[in-house]
């Protein structure tokens, strides 16, 4: 696989090559906060000065489980009695400055909908069109914690291509076939990463890394599905639980939450179409069956269920937290419940 | 490509009451190549409306149509009680794991069922009867909450006279033409069962009972491993991905819907 260096004059001619063949999205400001924009026209008549400062900034407000496992997606129906047409946009496009972050949750996902006896068609098409261009993320924020959950500021698995920003330049990591035969279409624009870029690579990784240790200075215990699964005292739970105000922002903008429900919209008579749409265990209904029994009446287990399914049932199927250590649950939570410390406590 | 969530068309050719609340439905499959296994369940769609899981409660052996046995309790179930013969309903599956009939083989067979509990553990009885010469005694023991709650009331009498079948009812309440045993359905599992740490139970009806028969079951020396229960969760997808299903570590869709005791017996609240 190649390590290669693009200049940063280049940058946008590169960026204007690819886009003739791909639908781009990158990371940009949007009120001091970074959202990934669709890379239009316009875009050329600046620099790259907004992209290149946000793919230093951490992990985009939302994160990039949406492209594939979208919010809401039409995935069947009936026409009377001939199916709804559910066909896919299967264009081709390229996604760049998704963090370490968000790339673990696709993990989560490929186990969950891919890794099933009936796969995931929708999912795997999603994934089959993208160039995944992830970036290191040199500069980690105090809720940032993936260094918790075992991983590094700096993509490892799951994406096409690593993305470094240097002061003059880009490297750019292929990291799959597909990454690799990408960035060769345009190999004229690029050249090979010289040992100084690298060195330069390694000691902002290291430098990301320490800031991590600072923010996060004690490990999570290593027994902590066993400890989660023997913590059945209500009130441990219900004490991080009453500061929820139930507005379940926390699974919204989580990054691995893989929850859906299936919805049927009526048409017209006898016709409907369903949707796939994102859903979450702390709502009541979750868990509810016809009757109304439900198992988790009470909010203090729909609470602790995030916690049984992130870092209990899954790390003891799949050998990994289900969770990025991204720090979205608590950067949005009105009740500043800090996952963290409720692990801390365990 | 494969869509494990797109439906396909079916027709309701015939509706029988079965009980105030209870009725079962025969589904016409319009030659959609489907079958199940004993054990397994599939999503209903109520078009408009949205989908439900229920087992069958026809015999896997019949191919053509299908028959599910269905208690108004909820949203999907109301919407469903309006349609009359000829409306469309569609189906998708069968989902989740099949008894492991083949264990059965030579050994008595109990099947405890409570209330509409009987829909499913019907699709069972039917194939295990299709071959009654494999297994020991098939013992039916029903309880419903009154005698006007009884499902397959047109069927019992027949299912009486199959040789290696032995059918036991209680009701809750009794009425002026009741006169077989009162009282919850565990005040059939008395001391006429023998050897009973090797009799396959298999359990269905409201938590409640599921809770208590399994009680009883163990106090009267059943195994663990050998009590068959239908777990009933929201199940969604029906495929293990969606997540509503969770019980303990298993999904019951995918997992299920039927685990044995030992495997719930850890969780906390399994029923």
């Amino acid at each position: 696989m190649s390590i290669l260096f693009l200049n940063r004059y280049k940058f946008n001619q590169w960026l204007r090559k690819i886009h003739e063949s791909y639908s781009v999205y990158y990371p940009d400001f949007l009120e001091n906060k970074i959202h990934y924009r669709k890379l239009t026209p316009e875009f050329f008549s600046g620099t790259d000065n907004s992209m290149y400062k946000a793919l230093q900034e951490i992990r985009p407000t939302q994160a990039l489980k949406g492209f594939f496992f979208n919010p809401r997606l039409k995935v069947g129906g009936l026409n009377k009695d001939s199916k709804v047409n559910v066909k896919l946009d299967e264009s081709p496009r390229v996604i760049i400055g998704a963090k370490n972050c968000d790339l673990r949750p696709l993990m989560v996902h490929q186990k969950m909908y891919l890794e099933n006896e009936y796969g995931d068609a929708f999912y795997k098409s999603q994934l089959d069109r993208t160039i995944i261009i992830a970036a290191d993320c040199p500069a980690p924020k105090d809720t940032c914690f993936c260094n918790l959950v075992g991983l590094k500021p700096y993509p490892e698995k799951g994406a096409d291509i690593i993305l470094t920003t240097l002061p003059n330049g880009y490297i750019f990591e292929s990291a799959t076939k597909k990454g690799e035969d990408f960035l060769r279409d345009n190999n004229h624009l690029f050249q090979e990463a010289s040992s100084e870029d690298l060195s330069q690579r390694n000691e902002k990784r290291k430098q990301a890394m320490q800031s991590l240790e600072k923010i996060n200075p004690s490990k999570l215990r290593d027994d902590l599905p066993k400890a989660i699964d023997e913590k059945t005292e209500a009130n441990f739970w219900q004490e991080h639980a009453d500061k929820c105000v139930e507005c379940f922002g926390c699974l919204m903008v989580c990054p691995t939450c893989f929850c859906f429900l299936l919805y049927d919209t009526p048409t017209h008579k006898e016709s409907f179409e369903r949707h796939k749409i994102w859903d979450a265990c702390y709502y009541a209904a979750y868990a509810r069956v016809g009757g109304g029994m439900q198992d988790r009446a009470e909010f203090w287990k729909r609470f602790r269920n995030r916690f049984h399914c992130k870092f209990m049932h899954f790390k003891n199927k799949y050998d990994f937290y289900a969770c990025s250590g991204c720090g979205r649950c608590y950067s949005v939570c009105m009740g500043k419940i800090d996952i963290r410390k409720v692990l801390e406590k365990v | 490509m494969k869509n494990p969530f797109q439906p396909f068309p079916v027709t309701i050719t015939k509706i029988i009451d079965e009980t105030p609340t209870i009725k079962t439905f025969v589904l016409d499959l319009q030659g959609n190549k489907f079958s199940f296994d004993a054990g397994q369940f599939i999503q209903l769609t109520i078009p408009g409306v949205g989908e439900a899981p229920f087992t069958p409660s026809s015999s896997p052996f019949v191919k053509d149509t299908l028959e599910m046995t269905i208690m108004k309790v909820g949203r999907a179930t109301s919407a469903l009680f309006e349609m009359k013969p000829g409306d469309s309903l569609a189906v998708r599956g069968p989902f989740g794991k099949r008894y492991p009939i083949e264990e059965f083989e030579k050994r008595e067979v109990l099947i405890l069922g409570g209330g509409v509990g009987l829909a499913p553990l019907r699709s069972l009885f039917l194939a295990l009867a299709e071959n009654i010469k494999k297994y020991g005694k098939i013992y039916i023991k029903y309880g419903a909450r009154t005698p006007a709650d009884i499902v397959y009331k047109y069927l019992l009498p027949e299912w009486k006279t199959w040789k290696g079948v032995d059918i036991d009812l209680s009701v809750d309440v009794g009425d002026k033409t009741w006169k077989g045993k009162t009282g919850v359905v565990t005040v059939l599992l008395d001391d006429s069962l023998q050897n009973t740490q090797d009799i396959v139970a298999v359990v269905c009806g409201p938590p409640i009972m599921m809770k208590f028969g399994t009680l009883k079951l163990l106090e009267k020396g059943f195994d663990g491993k050998n009590i068959y229960l239908s777990m009933e969760k929201n199940m969604s997808c029906g495929i293990g991905q969606c997540g509503h299903c969770r019980c303990g570590k298993y999904f019951v869709c995918q997992d299920g819907p039927v685990l044995t005791w030992d495997q719930v017996k850890d969780i906390e609240d399994p029923f």
